[in-house]
């Protein structure tokens, strides 16, 4: 008898819990118009990041540390600090990635593949990604004191790495908190983000392709 | 959120992009090792990060970029030799590369994991400031390992 009602209760919270976190349609536009308007307002913005990657096969997990400023239009500075050092900078055109011992810049322009990141990369910061696209279809969940958007990649390539990612954003200013790839081979990114200051100036130096 | 899917279309950039000896018994312990990974051939190159670790008999390993995203894992037997490639990336998922791979990765962890055989002679290793660097002669592909300082936060960033 016990266990039976143990069963019902847990029955009924399971119920209970996926009642709160399912969205009817009109409340997903009303929170993806919501996150859209807030990045559609951000001009500048810049954090310190964790990021853990959770390996499947090793059982196991790797911590990075790093820092991440963003400029409109389409300039993002990537920059792990810990435990090793490695610089991205994307600046509309050109990609520059260097490490202790390489570097490389690549012109998004010339090159096929590039060009497709580059549209994907336009999709998203021109908001369509979130609410028209034919890159990601989107899910919208109530979590606990945020918003958790669900990118499932449609094309090709995307499919191949990822099997959904999961972006988190505040509920209070719908400010992106926290990221999750998860990819195909059951490992998983977690990256989360601290000491967020947006629409604060940025030094543009930051942005520059080191010649 | 822009900066965001900006940083996801990153991962594929640095993957498309761009694998003396270290302490040799470093993988003897069912820690798990990290290094600094590089591949470099002729006119190109990419970098990431190898993590290794000793279960029982075998060393699973996973390399993936710096941004986390996973290239390949794989399982090296240490008494028979014998190394699977498991969760290839798609771009570097064919035959022809793999096998160059297995072969090359199998030279790489023999040395890193300081097993007795002798160095295969197609093979140059040098030790250069703590970094291992391996070159695969006929194929000009060199790579080179730069050990990553133990990671003491490990219990600090629980989710």
């Amino acid at each position: 008898m016990k266990k039976r009602l143990a069963i019902i209760a847990v029955a009924v919270f399971c119920f209970v819990a996926s009642m709160s976190a399912a969205l009817t349609q009109k409340q997903k536009q009303s929170v993806v118009s919501a996150i859209s308007k807030s990045v559609a307002e951000l001009t500048t913005m810049n954090c310190s990041f964790t990021q853990t990657k959770y390996l499947s096969l090793l059982n196991n997990r790797m911590v990075s540390e790093g820092k991440m400023y963003f400029k409109q239009p389409q300039k993002l500075r990537w920059e792990y600090t810990t435990p090793y050092q490695y610089l991205f900078i994307f600046n509309g055109r050109e990609a520059y990635i260097a490490n202790k011992s390489r570097r490389d810049v690549i012109d998004t322009q010339s090159n096929r593949m590039f060009k497709e990141i580059a549209r994907i990369m336009m999709s998203t910061v021109t908001g369509t990604a979130l609410t028209n696209t034919s890159d990601f279809g989107v899910e919208v969940e109530d979590g606990n004191g945020v918003w958790n958007v669900t990118l499932v990649p449609k094309k090709k390539e995307l499919k191949k790495m990822f099997t959904r990612i999961q972006l988190s954003f505040a509920k209070d200013d719908y400010l992106i908190s926290e990221i999750n790839l998860f990819e195909k081979n059951s490992d998983r990114t977690n990256i989360k983000l601290k000491n967020i200051t947006v629409n604060r100036p940025v030094n543009e130096t930051l942005f520059a392709i080191p010649k | 959120m822009k900066p965001f899917l900006l940083f996801l279309s990153s991962l594929l950039v640095s993957f498309a992009l761009s694998a003396g000896v270290t302490d040799m018994k470093s993988v003897e312990d069912a820690t798990m090792h990290r290094y600094q990974f590089e591949l470099e051939k002729p006119g190109a190159g990419i970098s990431g990060i190898l993590l290794l670790q000793r279960d029982g008999d075998e060393i699973k390993g996973s390399l993936i970029n710096e941004f986390g995203v996973s290239a390949l894992d794989f399982i090296y037997n240490k008494s028979n030799g014998g190394l699977k490639l498991i969760n290839v990336i798609s771009f570097l998922d064919k035959w022809y590369i793999k096998r160059v791979l297995k072969r090359d990765l199998k030279v790489c962890l023999e040395i890193i994991a300081g097993s007795d055989k002798r160095v295969n002679s197609a093979y140059d290793v040098v030790c250069d400031n703590g970094t291992t660097i391996v070159t695969n002669r006929s194929r000009k592909l060199k790579y080179s390992f730069s050990p990553l300082p133990n990671q003491q936060d490990l219990n600090e960033t629980e989710e």
